[in-house]
């Protein structure tokens, strides 16, 4: 190649879902830790195939939630009953006449976690991120179309240029492709 | 092959109707969904949405004279406060909530035929809300003054009232709308990213590549990125359920016969989802003739489904129409018997009829398959299950009002143009807007689609029956 | 604003009715004022004795200033100017009361008004004086918009051209000086009770022997005057005394309506009372259309106007057989027999009542029947004992005059060459028959002081603005006689002239000074030796103590009355075909004086609920019989004079008989009374008439107001009416809403109606909320007493001149949007029939009426709904409506169960009501000034898209709070004195219906009322609590009468009895 590119990994495309699954285990057993697969749609048993557990995202929701529950409750009982207290239909100014902000409550609790569920994709899977090497790769294009791809990263220790691209292709990898960043 | 020959094969009959018709693959999926946004603007486009979009003008200026003149423009008056500036708001968050009921509670109930048509229906959602939404805003006297409605010292250092139904239509709807949005958005972004890919044109590709937030099919990005729409799904299945059951406390929390009544809630929310199923229809049935192609995604199963649950949720309104007469013979007040017996066959009585007919008797015709298959006669009932919705509102707000404790005090009720325009121009925004979301946006779920497509399944066999 | 201290000049084109002012405002010590802000005229006011001129002149100058600063421009540059030192006794934001009293038909009413920074605002009774005792009538209290009414007459004309007073002056000596003994000069003027005008007739009688004085009143008392005089002989003028009457007997006399005067109303309502032990009275009425008297009536018979006179004679040989009356029975015989028969068992029953009470009854006839049916009634009184018992007679205020119809004789014998009209609008008011505008034109010159260019003024060489009596010096006297002062207010806006002024110029008098004229007269009438002491208490208390006319006696000359029966008496049968027409005064617009009064225009017909329009109304029966519908138009001719009028049906209407109320049809009554095509003429609005029908040409000077033989056709047109009241049944609620029993009930168990409706079934209220404390030491609440009640409505316009409440127009009453916010239920009741349906009988149905204003629930419904605490609840029981919070959702009018919440649907206080659909930023906006000037300071003006409701006036309230708290100083007691002050309903109910007050001050008379055996509240079963509680109505049949047993049936449960009977506690809690 003309100039020097640091290289950011090998990728590999495969036929179907099955091919990319099965080649998902293999890399998984041979120890592999930086790579990554990428598919049109999430494919069944694929997280157990590259030996992931189960996203932890619900633990922000939850946070997120309970704020919500909190903030309602503040933000109706202390202007009603404390801030400023107005008799209202005689109504009296106490926890007891509570279930008339129900409706807020549940309404604040669902609000604020949709929000933190968005965010927190965002964060967990570090987007928006315009620019990534893997689109570098020009058959790359049809991961969103019908093509299935595992790429392994050049940081990854057990990587090698020769080796991977080798097993790769015992995996039934097509167009091993080295990924400039 | 030869083993898949062999391999227990089930009788044809037993077998379910493919979600996706015509064993159709990926790259089909890809490109029958795609060329609808990326080929050149058909003509038809142009003839549905230049009208429409003039409809909607009117009625953004029938909007501006009345915030100029006052309410008075309207026909509203002493009893009759509200009339169809509120129909109007009930109805369209009506319609606002087949598309997260499809998105939400199907999803939950793994109802996998919902794919094809989430994506347009959740459209469909947030235009109607935006509509909805346009109601509660203008039709307040003082519509400069509508920010007291936040949850902040107003300018007199008072806060709202919380225990003001129409201050949890506030919060409802706004929540609802933000959700939805959320959700759909969360939706689109692997199908902006197939946009994105497919751009041709580099200004395309910047803005769908903005859009997708350089999303890239990575197995670790889908692992929370499905729990997330799993969560959302939760989240919106009860919101969804609470938004139109707020709205009903509208009426149901005040005194007026006819409208304090406890049965209001479910049959408020039954009755959404199934105007709400009508208005999805209406919109996906027109748009399969002019894109045939669409019939391997939107099948007959899919219409046939979508009539069932028009059929169930008909027949549930039907039935809460005839409890609340039961409940008010039954309960002996006589302000309520009257106000029951004023809504069938008082003043306006034809509405009522009309309300009977359109929602109760006009669905039982989908207890024949062949009637439900028969896209004509589906979209006819459509037609009056939209009409009947409408009347409902009306028939219970108006009738209501008009004739309420005081006999001195009852008093009729007539539409201005200005309230006829309006409503008219609310179909102008809500429908052109539809037409800009199928003309720039996917109007069907690819990524979601193709999950149901068999190839899918990594354990699937090419070559073996589904 | 910014503040400046030299003033603004008028900016040309400024508004032209300032010009009188601005006249006033010219004059260099005006200017001199204005730079120096009143130093002057302070010190002269500073000065021991006033001079009430020097005050009025600085009022002038005052709302002068306010007025040179009104721009008409569209943002009006404001500046403030303070009087540094205040009018005399005037603190700023703080209200001056003077005693005056206002001219009407029937004597002067004593008021009280009330002035702000002086700027008359409000109208109240004068309180000391026995025939207001606080109390007004409609025309009192609306009397004020009148003054400030921007159509009124502003310029001096001659010929039709602009002149100016010193020119009008100059022209009236010349008539003066060229009228040598009075012949040919010719004065029409109207009825008026003032002695000083009767004072200036004697000088212009003196000094001009042959001019002619012709008074003319439309709906005067000329045939009670020929009755009386051929009943007693004299010149007399009779007057019930209802305090006195146990048995009531009115033929077609509507005394407690368009006939009313407060004394008497308040008079019978007292009797009517079942309260201190009081003997309540029993009313028996005979008319031919539902009247407010009619309402009341315990028993009412339905017969044709013109058939009155047969039921009087009927009833006549009845009281004659059973009291063995000579005199009497001679007159029956004298008079010619009759066809027509009544019901023999009513006549006799009510006759047998009325004699069983000889001294003790009480017979009246309508003023607006035949003299000899009046004198019948004399007659029958005589019989009956009541003369100088029941029936009174006192000294006429004026003598006699000359009659219209014999001035347009001397007008058509070319006699009269100055015709001087004061007031009177014969040109549209006329008798059709002596077509006087045309004889009019006989006189070389007319001179006309007329408070409008009406349809008079066309005739006039010279026209005058006539002074309002708020804006002139003046004296009358009351309905007892007595002497009352007139007193301006503020100066004339338009430089008007009062008719004493005028007359004293033909008087010859000086230059016309109204005080001085005045004060002669008070001198001469009071005979007193210190006028420097006794003309300021005159003028502080409004009339002259002890000056209350004494009963002269009264002495039926029997043969007279026998003549005049036998004469006149005769009435042909009606026909089952023709039509009989009555023409009645207005309750709005009187003979059609108040036309361009918009607050009358808007006040609904007490009965039929009609705004803005008159109808003729027809009885169900004949308006099926023509297949007529509310609205469809009719000709109706008699005797060659045609009109075209709208129908109306009236429950309880006789049937073939056509009511047509006078003074509508005003072609040149100013804007808002005019005939013309009112509002929305803009995108797809329809024009929607207004004025009403003009019926006086059916009236001739013989037969004025009752023509028999109408023909009537449908002309296949319809016209819309506004009617505020779309539904007049009570749809067999009125055991929840209005609860009405018999006396005999009443005296079984006070507390029968305690369970009556819903209340039978209610459990006891099991709240989970305690309520939060109403911890003020004030607790507002309200009584009204529907036994007391007539249903005139003057209290909507009472509350409408104290809360600045705006007139919508037709073509919104018609949509439904009429801003009261009190308003008068008006239903019409009958009981269950066989098949258990209210409500069926509508030629004979009871008519109840139900004041309807803000209950001020304790737990109201619509707080709770209103998203932005717009409306919540005061510490002192008041449901507050806060209109700067309002953003107008209505939500809160949609949830109150009384609908009393009223929406400004449109900004009718700044834009113009025949421009409300046009677009707001291209049509002009603005309050007239006139009218600006005529708002309460202390109540907010709204604003279009807010809600607003009764407040219980609760500007009074504070005022009373502040009051106390002043007085107080330092002392800890805070409590208003019980009754020191009411709202303005209240205080202007003649019968005192309306009780307000503090309910937690044992003292005061609503907390005493409400825990009363009738009080009850409205709606009890939705928890309300309300602050208003209504008092169970009662009626007094006569068990003997037919359909006695049925009286209240509408009311009472379907199961009777026992409900009430085994009550416990008291029906207020």
């Amino acid at each position: 190649m003309a100039e020097y590119r640091k290289v950011y990994g090998l990728g590999a495309e495969f036929e179907s879902t099955a091919d990319l699954l099965h080649a998902a285990e293999k890399v998984r057993d041979s120890g592999f830790k930086r790579w990554d697969v990428h598919t049109p749609f999430p494919v069944h048993g694929m997280d157990a195939a590259m030996g992931l557990g189960k996203s932890w995202l619900s633990a922000p929701v939850l946070i997120g939630g309970t704020t919500g529950l909190i903030t309602a409750l503040c933000l109706t009982m202390i202007p009603s009953f404390g801030l400023y207290p107005v008799i209202v239909h005689g109504k009296p100014f106490d926890f007891f006449t509570s279930p008339a902000f129900m409706p807020i409550f549940f309404e604040l609790t669902v609000l604020f976690s949709a929000f933190t569920a968005v965010f927190s994709i965002m964060v967990f899977n570090r987007l928006p991120m315009w620019y990534h090497p893997v689109f570098n790769w020009e058959r790359f294009k049809r991961v969103t179309d019908d093509g299935f791809f595992l790429v392994i990263e050049a940081r990854d220790p057990k990587f090698n240029e020769a080796k991977t691209r080798e097993m790769l292709e015992s995996f039934g990898g097509k167009h091993v492709t080295l990924i400039h960043d | 092959m030869a083993d898949g020959a062999v391999s227990l094969e089930c009788p044809k009959e037993l077998q379910r109707v493919p979600l996706v018709g015509n064993e159709r693959k990926f790259p089909w999926i890809t490109q029958t969904v795609s060329e609808i946004v990326e080929g050149r603007t058909p003509i038809w486009w142009w003839v549905f949405f230049l009208p429409l979009a003039a409809l909607a003008l009117v009625g953004l200026l029938c909007i501006g004279y009345q915030i100029s003149n006052g309410v008075g423009v309207w026909g509203e008056n002493h009893p009759n406060g509200w009339a169809w500036d509120i129909t109007n708001f009930v109805f369209w968050i009506g319609i606002g909530h087949a598309g997260t009921l499809i998105s939400a509670i199907l999803f939950l109930t793994r109802q996998k035929w919902r794919t094809s048509i989430n994506r347009a229906s959740e459209a469909m959602t947030l235009f109607a809300v935006m509509c909805a939404a346009i109601f509660p805003g203008i039709h307040v006297g003082r519509v400069w003054m509508a920010w007291f409605l936040a949850p902040i010292p107003n300018a007199n250092a008072i806060w709202p009232n919380f225990r003001s139904p129409l201050l949890w239509d506030v919060f409802a709807v706004s929540t609802y709308f933000t959700v939805s949005v959320l959700f759909w958005y969360t939706g689109l972004v692997p199908d902006l990213a197939t946009l994105r890919d497919r751009a041709k044109s580099r200004v395309t590709q910047f803005i769908y590549g903005i859009l997708a937030l350089g999303w890239r099919g990575s197995n670790r990005h889908w692992r929370h990125y499905e729990m997330a729409y799993l969560i959302l799904a939760g989240l919106s299945t009860p919101l969804v359920l609470s938004v139109h059951s707020i709205v009903s406390f509208d009426f149901a929390t005040s005194i007026v016969p006819g409208w304090h009544t406890t049965i209001f809630p479910p049959y408020f929310v039954a009755g959404a989802i199934f105007g709400g199923f009508a208005m999805v229809l209406t919109i996906l049935l027109p748009a399969r003739i002019v894109y045939p192609k669409l019939d391997d995604l939107i099948t007959r199963n899919h219409v046939d489904k979508m009539a069932k649950i028009i059929l169930l949720t008909g027949s549930i309104v039907g039935y809460a129409y005839l409890m609340e007469l039961f409940i008010a013979w039954y309960g002996v007040n006589p302000y309520e018997r009257a106000a029951f017996w004023n809504r069938a066959f008082g003043w306006y009585g034809w509405t009522y009829f009309a309300m009977m007919f359109c929602n109760v008797i006009s669905p039982q015709i989908f207890w024949s398959k062949r009637m439900r298959n028969n896209y004509v006669v589906v979209f006819i009932v459509c037609q009056f299950v939209n009409c009947g919705m409408w009347f409902e509102r009306f028939v219970i707000i108006v009738t209501s009002l008009a004739q309420d404790f005081l006999p001195s005090s009852w008093g009729h009720y007539s539409p201005s143009w200005v309230e006829i325009w309006t409503f008219a121009g609310t179909f102008g925004i809500f429908l052109s807007l539809f037409l800009l979301f199928m003309r720039f946006l996917p109007m069907i779920a690819m990524s979601e689609v193709k999950i149901v497509v068999p190839e899918a399944d990594p354990h699937h066999k090419p070559g073996a029956a589904h | 604003m910014k503040r400046i201290v030299n003033h603004p000049m008028e900016e040309a084109g400024g508004r032209k009715y300032w010009r009188s002012l601005g006249q006033l405002g010219d004059t260099p010590e005006y200017r001199g004022w204005l730079e120096r802000e009143f130093p002057q005229g302070a010190s002269e006011l500073s000065g021991g004795e006033v001079s009430r001129r020097a005050f009025l002149r600085l009022m002038g100058a005052s709302s002068a200033l306010a007025g040179l600063s009104l721009a008409a421009c569209r943002r009006p540059e404001k500046h403030l100017v303070a009087f540094t030192r205040g009018v005399e006794w005037s603190i700023p934001g703080k209200a001056l009361f003077y005693a005056t009293s206002m001219p009407t038909r029937k004597g002067h009413t004593p008021l009280i008004a009330q002035t702000h920074d002086g700027r008359p605002t409000k109208i109240e009774g004068n309180p000391l004086h026995a025939v207001s005792g606080g109390a007004t009538g409609l025309f009192e209290q609306a009397s004020i918009l009148d003054l400030y009414d921007p159509d009124r007459a502003r310029e001096f004309k001659h010929a039709g051209k602009v002149a100016t007073a010193e020119a009008f002056e100059k022209a009236i000596d010349a008539i003066v000086g060229k009228a040598g003994d009075g012949a040919g000069l010719a004065f029409l003027l109207e009825d008026s009770a003032s002695p000083t005008r009767e004072r200036l007739r004697g000088l212009i009688a003196s000094k001009f022997p042959k001019a002619m004085w012709a008074v003319y009143e439309p709906l005067g008392n000329t045939a009670a005057a020929e009755a009386a005089k051929a009943a007693f002989g004299a010149e007399v003028l009779v007057r019930p005394d209802f305090s006195k009457a146990d048995v009531v007997l009115s033929l077609d006399c509507d005394f407690l309506g368009i006939d009313s005067q407060t004394d008497q109303a308040r008079a019978y309502a007292k009797r009517r009372s079942v309260d201190g032990g009081n003997k309540m009275n029993r009313l028996y009425v005979v008319e031919n259309r539902f009247t407010v008297t009619g309402g009341m009536a315990d028993h009412r018979l339905r017969a044709q106007a013109s058939q009155v006179g047969a039921v009087a004679l009927q009833l006549a040989g009845e009281i004659a057989r059973l009291t063995g009356d000579v005199a009497l029975n001679s007159i029956v015989n004298a008079a010619p027999k009759t066809g027509t028969q009544f019901p023999a068992d009513w006549i006799k029953e009510c006759a047998a009542d009325l004699a069983g009470k000889k001294g003790a009854s009480l017979v009246l006839v309508g003023e607006r029947q035949r003299p000899a049916v009046q004198a019948l009634g004399y007659a029958i009184n005589a019989a009956l004992g009541n003369l100088g018992k029941t029936l009174s007679g006192a000294k006429p205020f004026n003598k006699p005059a000359a009659t219209i119809v014999e001035l347009a004789k001397a007008l058509g014998d070319k006699a009269v060459k100055t015709l001087v009209i004061v007031g009177s609008n014969p040109a549209y008011n006329a008798p059709a028959d002596i077509d006087f505008a045309a004889k009019a034109k006989n006189a070389e010159t007319v001179v006309r002081l007329g408070d409008d260019e009406d349809e008079t003024a066309p005739l006039a060489t010279w026209h005058a603005p006539m002074a309002h009596y708020l804006e002139a010096w003046g004296d009358g006297r009351a309905a007892d006689g007595s002497y009352l002062s007139v007193q301006p207010m503020i100066l004339p806006l338009f430089g008007g002239w009062s008719e004493i002024d005028l007359l004293a110029k033909f008087a010859a008098l000086p230059k016309p000074k109204g005080a001085e004229l005045v004060q002669e007269t008070f001198t001469k009438l009071s005979g007193t030796k210190d006028v420097a002491t006794d003309w300021p208490k005159f003028l502080y208390y409004g009339f002259l103590t002890g000056s209350a006319a004494g009963a002269a006696p009264l002495t039926l000359n029997a043969d007279a009355v026998a003549k005049l029966a036998a004469e006149k008496l005769s009435l042909p049968a009606p026909d089952a075909e023709s039509f009989e027409v009555v023409l009645v005064s207005d309750a709005s617009v009187d003979d059609g004086r108040y036309a361009n009064n918009g607050w009358v225009q808007e006040f609904p017909d007490p009965v039929s609920k009609l705004t803005w329009d008159n109808a003729a109304w027809i009885s169900p029966k004949s308006a099926k019989k023509l297949g007529l519908e509310n609205g469809d138009v009719i000709e109706v001719s008699v005797s060659g004079a045609k009109i075209e009028i709208p129908v109306l049906i009236v429950p309880g209407s006789a049937d073939n008989s056509l009511t047509i109320a006078l003074g509508y049809g005003r072609t040149a009554a100013g804007r808002v009374g005019s005939v013309a095509a009112t509002t929305e003429r803009y995108v797809f609005g329809d024009d929607v008439l207004s004025g009403g029908f003009n019926a006086y040409p059916l009236a001739t000077s013989a037969e004025p107001y009752i023509r028999i033989g109408a023909k009537v056709r449908s002309v296949g047109r319809s016209y819309l009416l506004a009617v505020t009241q779309e539904h007049g049944s009570l749809e067999g609620r009125g055991g929840d809403l209005v609860r009405e029993g018999t006396l005999k009930q009443y005296t079984e168990n006070p507390k029968f109606s305690e369970k009556f409706g819903m209340d039978a079934h209610i459990p006891e209220n099991r709240s989970l909320y305690a309520h939060p404390p109403l911890n003020d030491i004030h607790q507002w609440g309200m009584t009204v007493d529907l036994n007391a009640c007539t249903g005139c409505g003057v209290c909507m316009v009472a509350c409408q001149a104290e809360n600045n409440i705006p007139i919508v127009g037709k073509r919104q009453v018609i949509d439904g949007r009429e801003m009261h916010w009190i308003r008068a239920d008006r239903y019409f009741a009958s009981g269950p029939n066989a098949d258990g349906k209210y409500d069926q009988d509508m030629d004979e149905p009871e008519m109840v009426s139900q004041p309807m204003m803000c209950q001020h629930c304790e737990n109201a419904p619509c707080e709770t709904v209103c998203p932005v605490n717009a409306t919540v609840h005061s510490e002192d029981g008041l449901n507050v409506m806060a209109y700067n919070r309002c953003i107008g959702t209505r939500y809160c009018a949609n949830n109150c169960p009384f609908k009393v919440r009223r929406f400004n649907f449109f900004d009718y206080n700044e834009r113009q009501l025949t421009e409300l659909r046009k677009w707001n930023l291209i049509s002009d906006r603005g309050m007239e000034d006139t009218l600006k000037m005529s708002k309460n300071p202390n109540v907010t003006v709204r604003m279009r898209g807010v809600m607003e409701k009764c407040t219980f006036c609760v500007q009074r309230v504070q005022e009373a709070k502040i009051a106390t708290k002043a007085n107080g100083r330092d002392s800890a007691n805070v409590r208003i004195p019980a009754d020191s002050f009411t709202s303005a309903c209240a205080q202007v109910c003649p019968t005192g219906a309306i009780v307000f007050g503090d309910i937690a001050n044992p003292e005061s008379a609503v907390a005493k009322i409400r825990t009363g055996p009738r009080a009850y509240e409205l709606l009890k079963y939705l928890n309300l609590s309300t602050r208003v509680l209504y008092l169970t109505r009662l009626r007094n049949p006569n068990p003997r009468m037919p359909g006695a047993e049925t009286a209240a049936a509408y009311s009472q449960p379907k199961h009777h009895g026992p409900h009430g009977a085994d009550a416990k506690k008291g029906g207020a809690h």
